[in-house]
């Protein structure tokens, strides 16, 4: 689903966020991605989006060399992925319900549809009340849940989420997180950046670590030391 | 694509409520000038439309004396009918003539009622076939001048020159203004557009982020900057239509009937579309100049 080829990054002449990752994902697993702050999970996950390019390096996904894709394809690109960003990046002069079908409606689905869809996924993260909220009307964990109700709302074939429990407490972390796992067990490949180290053993997936820029470890849910 | 224009428009027009306050500022230009344009249509209209109804009306009459024969008479209406350059040449005897001042000017119809001797000459009057120009008339004027019975050549060229000047000059200041105004119009309406994209940007960063694709971002820009300029157009059109009725009430009130009913007509309906086709025209080319020159840093991606 995802492979990374010796990618570099960096965003000024001095220092690298990301130097020489490479890695492979396979469709349908579960990944967490992990490291201090500052070691370049957010750039790593930029990337797969094609929100930024790499300096060096290849990048597929799903089949797509993605620093090299022509633009007029990055739109399709990014519709086939859900992203739950850090800083959820939600429109402030749109409701709920308006941020979350916002793609379903360029995509062209009537507001039937749209209802029935966002009700769906809102009703999973716990907010089918607030559907007519703005963004500035929710608290934190809440706008952090609307990031993650239109990250899933098109069911895409790969979930990126950003450190997506970050604002909530233990309970809906845990919800979210088992909402995940549901999403994963029905095909959807799923990479979650996180710190929460508690988490991380909880749930026995594959963790990559990464310490300032570098790959630095690769561990499956065994235990056992994946060569990378 | 139906589904793409309606996307375009419902998010355009919830684009244009939202930040319509700055929106009234390219409105409201849009506004003033389909407004000023308008008036200047609107007088070069009615001002052809009056010198084609007075043109009608005088053409030119020959005057005959009170001795005039009948022999006389319909040798000259012979003459001027066999002359090419007339187009018609008409009798009107001393009856006909008072009978046509007294319907011109009712009021006045008593004052040639209690006249014994009917004081109005009988005259011919003459209308040239189009295309015939003032030294024609000369020529023809020299012609009548000789011939027995004719006391007047009564045509007021200047009169009609200078009227005919005012009225090009009309319809030139039209078209000139009408260049000034689309300038000003598309400036504006891109300008603001600039302003109100400005403020969006970080909305348009998400709406890419989450994979829409450049027409849906573009889209609703356009169609907000056509609907500015349709709006203009017509809240202009409207306040042009206000503002003639006022006009027309206040002169028929205040006129008297010497100068005759004065009967404004507003702007053809063809002009109408045309203005109001020329406001989207206008919005949507002022949101494309702002889109190329302001978003595409922002809306391509990369
Ligand atoms: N737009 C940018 N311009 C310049 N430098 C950047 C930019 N984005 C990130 N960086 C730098 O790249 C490095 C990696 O940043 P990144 O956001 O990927 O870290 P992270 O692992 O997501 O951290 P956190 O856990 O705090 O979110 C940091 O040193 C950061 O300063
Ligand atoms: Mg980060």
């Amino acid at each position: 689903m995802i492979r990374f080829y010796h990618v570099f990054k960096s965003y000024n002449r001095d220092a690298y966020s990301l130097s020489d990752v490479s890695l492979s994902v396979r469709p349908g697993s579960f990944v967490f991605l992990t490291g201090a702050s500052g070691a370049g999970k957010t750039t790593l996950l930029k990337l797969i989006i094609r929100e930024e390019v790499p300096n060096k390096g290849q990048i597929l996904v799903n089949g797509q060399n993605v620093a090299s894709l022509p633009v007029t394809k990055i739109p399709r690109l990014r519709r086939s992925i859900g992203v739950v960003f850090q800083d959820f990046k939600l429109i402030r002069t749109k409701t709920v319900f308006e941020n979350v079908t916002f793609v379903l409606k360029t995509l062209g689905f009537d507001l039937k549809e749209r209802r029935r869809k966002a009700f769906s996924v809102l009703k999973q993260v716990g907010l089918q009340h607030k559907t007519h909220c703005y963004p500035l009307q929710l608290s934190g964990g809440e706008q952090q849940r609307v990031a993650i109700a239109r990250a899933i709302v098109n069911d895409p074939v790969l979930l990126l989420a950003d450190e997506p429990t970050g604002n909530l407490d233990p309970d809906m972390a845990n919800e979210i997180m088992n909402l995940f796992s549901k999403i994963n067990m029905h095909g959807t490949t799923v990479l979650v950046a996180t710190h929460d180290r508690d988490m991380i053993q909880r749930m026995s997936h594959r963790v990559i670590t990464l310490h300032q820029g570098r790959l630095v470890h690769d561990t499956l849910p065994q235990g056992r030391l994946d060569s990378h | 694509m139906l589904q793409f224009l309606f996307f375009c428009f419902s998010e355009g027009l919830t684009n244009l409520w939202r930040s319509r306050v700055l929106n009234l500022l390219s409105i409201g230009t849009m506004m003033l000038a389909i407004f000023i344009l308008g008036a200047f249509l609107l007088l070069g209209t009615n001002l052809n439309r009056a010198l084609a109804h007075w043109e009608r009306q005088i053409q030119f009459h020959v005057f005959l004396s009170d001795a005039v024969t009948p022999e006389q008479t319909d040798n000259l209406l012979g003459l001027l009918r066999s002359d090419p350059s007339v187009a018609s040449a008409r009798l009107i005897d001393k009856a006909e003539a008072r009978k046509r001042f007294d319907d011109d000017y009712a009021d006045y119809a008593d004052i040639s009622q209690n006249m014994e001797i009917n004081p109005f000459p009988a005259s011919i009057q003459v209308a040239l076939a189009s295309g015939a120009d003032e030294s024609r008339f000369r020529q023809l004027q020299d012609k009548l001048k000789k011939q027995a019975g004719v006391e007047e050549i009564h045509y007021d060229f200047e009169l009609f020159k200078r009227l005919h000047f005012f009225s090009e000059f009309i319809q030139w200041t039209a078209y000139l203004l009408c260049g000034i105004v689309v300038f000003a119009s598309i400036f504006t309406i891109s300008n603001v557009l600039k302003l109100t994209f400005f403020s969006r940007r970080d909305e348009v960063d998400i709406m890419k982020l989450v994979g829409a694709s450049r027409a849906y971002i573009r889209g609703p820009f356009m169609v907000e900057g056509m609907l500015q300029g349709l709006f203009g157009a017509g809240m202009g059109l409207v306040l042009l239509f206000l503002a003639l009725f006022t006009l027309q009430n206040y002169l028929n009130w205040d006129t008297n009937s010497l100068l005759g009913q004065f009967d404004l007509v507003f702007l053809n309906p063809g002009t109408i579309w045309i203005l109001l086709g020329g406001g989207c025209l206008v919005g949507l080319f002022g949101a494309a100049i702002s889109l190329n020159q302001f978003l595409h840093e922002h809306i391509s991606y990369q």
